[in-house]
């Protein structure tokens, strides 16, 4: 195998080039291929090299994502003590309330306008609805740990929270792209005079 | 100016004319012996662009890379003169101090 065969999972780099503006789509993926197919593919082995590689997608996730992934987890946090109601939901499920919504098109919007590009406000409204929703699962198996057994207990439940999670992505989703697309309409935050 | 930011911005004066993102980014991480990730280096890369502390520009890539263009970084004036500012702060700091510091029984 030539060096050149060795390639990341395309799926992170796919996440990888989501989450970068037009200007930095080359060099950052290239920086990374480099480091992989020099360094670690041949120090590590693909799994662990892969794994790397991965990781160091995720900084770059987190790195853009953190504003949208604090609102979420302080917006559960805010929910979890008061009374049902308070914030309207479409249906009785996590993740599909008025302010969910609100912090989801916001997340696409933020995401859109940091790359100027609208596959990122997607992303982000994505990852922020996963947040969401597992921030909610933590809290509900720490208050009734007895919970985190009823999967075991009675299958169909995994297709319940199945169904709930693709719920919670779907509506985080939709409203990420109203956000995105009044972001990616909007001219973007970032205005760097480079050099290129 | 953080830690980090001067961290990144030596790193940019130590490697010179071979200073684009792979680079920079085992440069910190052996400079500060720990392991840094990329997404912080890229990030810290963009705020000193932002900043007006460093420039970059676009070169053509390798078949290692994929063909992807690299990105070198170089320090602006401003820049040099902000981490000239910050050592100096750093000694006038510890000026009058005998390094070790022992502690106090």
């Amino acid at each position: 195998m030539s060096v050149t065969d060795r390639r990341p999972p395309r799926a992170a780099y796919a996440l990888l080039k989501s989450l970068l503006k037009p200007s930095d789509s080359e060099s950052i993926p290239g920086d990374l291929l480099e480091e992989y197919r020099e360094v670690r593919y041949p120090s590590l082995g693909p799994l662990r090299a892969d794994v790397w590689y991965l990781t160091q997608v995720l900084s770059v996730l987190w790195r853009v994502a953190w504003p949208c992934v604090v609102a979420i987890i302080a917006l559960r946090i805010v929910s979890f003590p008061l009374p049902r109601g308070w914030n309207p939901s479409l249906v009785p499920a996590p993740g599909v309330s008025l302010l969910d919504a609100l912090v989801f098109a916001w997340a696409g919007y933020y995401g859109s306008q940091k790359t100027g590009l609208f596959i990122t406000g997607v992303v982000m409204a994505s990852v922020t609805s996963l947040v969401g929703f597992t921030t909610f699962f933590i809290y509900a198996a720490v208050t009734s740990p007895s919970l985190l057994l009823s999967p075991f207990q009675k299958p169909f439940i995994f297709v319940i929270v199945a169904t709930l999670l693709g719920l919670a992505l779907g509506f985080g989703v939709a409203a990420g792209i109203l956000g995105a697309a009044v972001g990616r309409w909007l001219p973007p935050s970032y205005s760097r005079a480079r050099a290129s | 100016m953080g830690q980090f930011e001067q961290a990144v911005l030596v790193a940019l004066i130590r490697l010179g004319k071979d200073a684009y993102g792979r680079a920079i980014l085992n440069e910190v991480q052996e400079r500060l012996a720990r392991d840094v990730s990329a997404g912080a280096v890229y990030a810290t890369l963009e705020r000193l662009e932002a900043k007006g502390l460093a420039s970059s520009k676009l070169a053509p890539g390798t078949a290692i890379r994929g063909g992807r263009a690299r990105r070198y970084f170089a320090p602006t004036g401003a820049g040099v003169r902000a981490l000239n500012d910050a050592k100096s702060a750093t000694d006038l700091l510890w000026r009058g101090l005998v390094w070790p510091l022992r502690v106090r029984t």
